[in-house]
């Protein structure tokens, strides 16, 4: 009976000394969403079945709802921060590296995930994982302080701000492809269909809430309409057999772009990322079962990443080099390995929809893991000035 | 043009789940779909209500009502059990606001006349109404063929009933309005404790007519466990209130899903147990703002910004939870109880205001605060038709149907008692001289 009642109170003491460590943390410039996700993924495990078994799987089966609204808003966020005509103002060549560089992170993982053996859909969704490069790691470490090379920064940015765009679409098929009613998966709808429809769903309710926006300019009126059009995204996503997620992004796109105040929207969207990444990690760590661990998503979402993208990176310079945008920075490509939030969404999106994702979580938290330490580890030895960074902290 | 999108909407949705349910059948997402259906509808339908000048929350229920089970079916009886999380997570946010607004500076200011309403309502209201559908069951036999003890047992049950009010109706029509003052905090402070004491009054009413019809003792053991229960869920909000303070007295950060956690363990532990969630949430509520009065005040506003969603969510799932088809079936018999339990909420709160020295706005209107009827009463009288069948069935009957007379005029005549008593925050800055002042 005090279950839920001590569920949450430890819970609430979790929380306050995460926010402890976290702010001493980054008093010491460590701050860094990943490693803050995984700390939620942790808490969720010791609370769930495996831990403290405070979460029952009736509990946990009861918020499915709001799995699948959380994974949806997650979408939504990426999906809004797609501005077209922020896209157009680049010139030509950085499009095409802030396109190219992430699929070639991605390319050599899904190729090396089918070698292995895992389904095409798996390893797609690996792939699209291994694209979601973040740059919050990035432009903590560089925010007002020296940096070497301001040059290499801003390229580094570039791809990474792109970087989500193709591991979402690579991400649509993926989920298309995994899908109940796919033709591979016993269904009977072509999976190339299935994408469409992702997209046709996303770009209706998108925008059928442009509309709906349209004169309101309170904050929760407009995260009240917004929180609607998600569960109806979620919803539609999920009796058709599709995940939420690129259709929500497809959605956020589509408002960003029609609407007149499209600030107001990112705000909005921004103002529930939060705490929806937050009960996503703690409700997946909660209803982790345990101890499997898939060597080879390990072994490719770190060496076969880091390698892909060494040599991304070294392409990138010589490229950049001879449209003289960026001076030479040995191993640029080491700094394309730190990865966020999305990265995050995307292995919960893996694990509540797609067939038998045994051992995925572990070997992909793990891998982020890491290759924020190496990308941390390179950004600060090569990017950043080490005394002024002394000297700020 | 944005009703016409909602409408595409909401064809959408429910083509969405012909065409998927036959391929996956998927109770979250179909949940899902009634339920952004309901907030999207329900922000368009609470606007255009207040177009009308009528509560926003009459909107929400009426478009709940419209999408309802009962009704075009946009939300089904499966959504609805899925849907109940986030009822009851509405009801738990709610309620701490509920607690919240409750200081112990107002009960001190106003502890006379919250005693004598409170006491004039549990027993006045009680023997108006029994005593006047007494009379009604010789002309109208609207509890079908009952002995005459069953017909007391009735009537009896059915006049504590109609002490119930509904609390989140009344909070929300006051967060809708900002209002303040006298009259406000008194319905308010009424509204809490008779929440804690219908509770009590229905269990021992309720625990004598069972003893009575069986022919046995009463068991007055119950009225006790009832009452051990109250105090259990009151302690429990308590802990949980002082625990929430601290929290955001010592980080502050992920404030509001603190909050949605609260009301979450509160709904969780209510379930399958005797712990009330509502009240446990009031105490949760009523300890920050006491025992933490520099952090509940932005706690407070906070969820007060956020009432849209969490109103909308709630009173369109209520509303989808009325069944007008057993409206249409009592109807003559719930207008008659409709209307002498409005004339008992009027007599017993004029009275006992005057005498206790209320100002003339609560004397005059106060008692519309009290009209409104919602889950309270429909709880209890699921309770009694699952504890007393022989005179349950037709008394929930009866119930439902004056629920959902008393939950659509309930909010209007509050509405219209917080504008005339001058108490809506647009009157108290024109009195205090305008926003410059």
């Amino acid at each position: 009976m005090l279950r839920g009642t001590i569920a949450f109170l430890v819970l609430v003491t979790c929380a306050v000394l995460g926010a402890e460590l976290r702010n001493t943390l980054a008093r010491r410039g460590l701050r860094e969403p990943t490693m803050e996700g995984i700390s939620f993924l942790a808490i969720g495990f010791a609370l769930g079945g495996s831990g403290l078994g405070l979460f029952p799987d009736d509990l946990l089966a009861s918020m499915r709802i709001v799995v699948l609204f959380g994974l949806a808003w997650i979408g939504f966020v990426f999906g809004v921060q797609i501005e077209v005509r922020i896209i157009r103002r680049l010139a030509p060549w950085h499009r095409w590296v802030g396109w190219l560089t992430p699929i070639a992170l991605g390319l050599p993982v899904v190729a090396g995930a089918l070698v292995c053996g895992q389904y095409p859909a798996l390893a797609l969704g690996q792939g699209a994982i291994a694209m979601a490069a973040s740059p919050s790691l990035l432009e903590g470490l560089s925010r007002g302080r020296q940096v070497r090379d301001r040059r290499a920064v801003r390229l580094l940015k570039l791809v990474m701000a792109f970087a989500g765009l193709p591991a979402v679409i690579f991400f649509a098929f993926a989920t298309a492809l995994a899908s109940r009613v796919a033709d591979s998966g016993g269904g009977e709808i072509p999976f190339w269909q299935l994408v469409v429809v992702t997209a046709a769903v996303g770009a209706l309710v998108g925008y059928a809430l442009v509309v709906l926006v349209r004169g309101v300019r309170e904050h929760i009126q407009l995260l009240t309409l917004a929180a609607g059009s998600m569960c109806l995204v979620a919803g539609a996503a999920a009796v058709l057999g599709l995940s939420a997620l690129p259709a929500a992004a497809c959605a956020g796109a589509v408002l960003v772009n029609r609407s007149v105040f499209p600030n107001r929207m990112l705000r909005v969207a921004h103002s529930l990322e939060r705490p929806m990444l937050v009960a996503l990690l703690v409700l997946v760590g909660a209803s982790w079962k345990g101890a499997s661990f898939s060597l080879a998503t390990f072994v490719l979402l770190t060496v076969v990443r880091t390698m892909a993208a060494v040599i991304a990176g070294e392409v990138l310079q010589s490229s950049a080099r001879k449209r003289r945008v960026s001076a030479p920075t040995p191993g640029l490509g080491f700094g394309l390995l730190p990865q966020g939030e999305l990265a995050l969404g995307l292995v919960v999106a893996i694990v509540s929809f797609f067939p038998s994702p045994a051992g995925i979580l572990e070997a992909v938290v793990a891998a982020l893991v890491v290759n924020n330490l190496i990308g941390r580890w390179w950004m600060r030895r090569r990017l950043v000035d080490a005394a002024a960074m002394r000297a700020a902290s | 043009m944005r009703w016409a999108f909602f409408l595409v909407l909401a064809v959408f949705s429910w083509g969405a789940r012909i065409v998927g349910g036959a391929a996956v059948d998927d109770p979250a997402g179909s949940a899902l779909l009634a339920l952004g259906c309901l907030i999207i509808g329900g922000v368009l339908s609470g606007e255009l209500a207040a177009r009308l000048r009528l509560p926003k929350i009459t909107g929400y229920l009426v478009l709940g009502m419209a999408a309802g089970p009962h009704a075009v079916g946009l939300e089904t009886a499966r959504d609805a059990t899925l849907l109940r999380l986030f009822e009851d997570l509405a009801l738990g946010l709610i309620a701490l606001t509920a607690g919240g607004e409750f200081r112990l500076a107002i009960i001190r200011r106003r502890l006379r006349p919250l005693l004598a309403i409170t006491a004039a309502h549990t027993f006045g209201i009680v023997f108006l109404v029994a005593g006047s559908l007494w009379l009604l069951l010789g002309i109208v036999p609207f509890l079908g063929p009952a002995s005459p003890a069953e017909m007391i047992a009735g009537v009896c049950l059915l006049g504590v009933i109609a002490v119930a009010v509904s609390p989140a109706t009344t909070i929300a029509v006051i967060t809708d309005l900002r209002a303040r003052g006298e009259m406000v905090e008194t319905v308010l402070g009424v509204t809490i404790i008779k929440d804690l004491v219908i509770i009590l009054l229905f269990t021992a009413v309720s625990a004598l007519a069972t003893s009575w019809l069986d022919g046995g003792v009463s068991d007055l053991g119950v009225i006790r466990h009832v009452a051990l229960e109250i105090a259990v869920s009151l302690l429990i909000g308590g802990a949980l209130g002082a625990t929430l303070g601290l929290y955001l007295v010592k980080v502050g950060r992920l404030a509001p899903l603190a909050v949605l956690l609260l009301a979450l363990a509160s709904a969780e532990l209510g379930r399958g147990s005797g712990i009330e969630h509502l009240l446990v949430c009031m105490a949760a509520g009523f300890a920050v703002r006491n025992l933490y009065p520099k952090v509940a005040g932005h706690f407070l506003d906070a969820l007060e910004q956020s009432s849209t969603p969490i109103y909308v969510i709630f009173f369109a799932l209520v509303g989808a939870g009325l069944d007008l088809g057993i409206f249409v079936a009592v109807w003559l018999p719930a207008l008659v109880y409709v209307t002498v339990r409005a004339f008992a909420i009027r007599l017993t709160t004029r009275l006992p205001a005057r005498a206790a020295g209320s100002g003339p706005a609560m004397v005059r209107y106060g008692w519309m605060g009290f009209v409104a009827q919602a889950g309270l009463s429909l709880g209890l009288a699921a309770r009694l038709q699952r504890d007393l069948p022989e005179v349950g069935v037709p008394v929930a009957t009866l119930v439902i149907a004056a629920v959902v007379i008393n939950q659509l005029l309930g909010p209007v005549v509050w509405q219209r008692a917080i504008v005339a008593a001058g108490e809506t925050r647009k009157n108290q800055t024109a009195q205090e001289g305008g926003p410059m002042s």
